[in-house]
């Protein structure tokens, strides 16, 4: 699942979704919206472009770690302190593959997928 | 000819979400960003670095593909090219 959404999403079925009894591990990463003084953040995107862009990553994924399954959700919106921001989920037959398999899927989408997060704070807004 | 400007993040506060040129056939990429900075010169600090090339991490995509940024004479735009201007990525 390539998902880009406005609506909150739920870890339990996507990780529900994702194990399969071949995979022995199955590895998360959830980002959220860390306290840092702010009120708020907005997300941004380059929808059609981030879509193509995280399904590359997948596949690209998949591909070099041995992956049976990568999910990743990226929100946009207004978010609030402590809400998710993105979601990756990946499945491995070992633990290994799966660890390294979702940090790259991460520093990959941080590298390459056209979102941005704007912070809302009491003195302003600022692009990040 | 006609060719779309869509902008995002910073560069959408700038330039708004969408607009659309009138250019002469043959221009190019680098005629079009001229104009747009001639229109809003406070585009041209966040767009190009000191040395005055696109700045580091700066994307501009072309029908939703990837360009050579070196040379921005070198890219002719077409009738109806859609040009994306992105600021450096933040996802995640």
């Amino acid at each position: 699942m390539i998902e880009i959404t406005e609506d909150e999403f739920s870890i339990e079925d996507v990780v529900t979704g994702a194990k399969r009894p071949d995979a022995g591990a199955v590895v998360t990463f959830l980002g959220t919206v860390r306290d840092d003084g702010i009120l708020g953040m907005e997300i941004e995107a380059y929808r059609e472009v981030a879509r193509e862009e995280l399904e590359k990553i997948r596949n690209e994924a998949m591909d070099m770690f041995d992956l049976m399954s990568v999910d990743v959700i990226h929100r946009v919106g207004s978010l609030s302190v402590g809400d998710d921001i993105v979601l990756i989920v990946c499945t491995a037959a070992h633990r290994l593959e799966a660890f390294r398999g979702c940090e790259h899927v991460l520093e990959e989408i941080k590298r390459r997928a056209p979102f941005w997060k704007k912070e809302i704070r009491a003195e302003g807004e600022q692009w990040v | 000819m006609k060719v779309l400007v869509r902008a995002f993040a910073r560069f959408r506060e700038i330039v708004g979400e969408e607009a659309c040129f009138d250019l002469k056939e043959g221009s190019t990429l680098s005629d079009l960003l001229e104009a747009l900075c001639s229109i809003h010169p406070e585009l041209a600090a966040d767009l190009f670095g000191t040395d005055g090339a696109i700045g580091d991490g700066v994307t501009i995509l072309r029908n939703r593909k990837g360009l050579d940024l070196s040379d921005l004479e070198k890219t002719v735009l077409d009738e109806g090219d859609e040009v994306a201007l992105l600021p450096p990525f933040s996802g995640g």
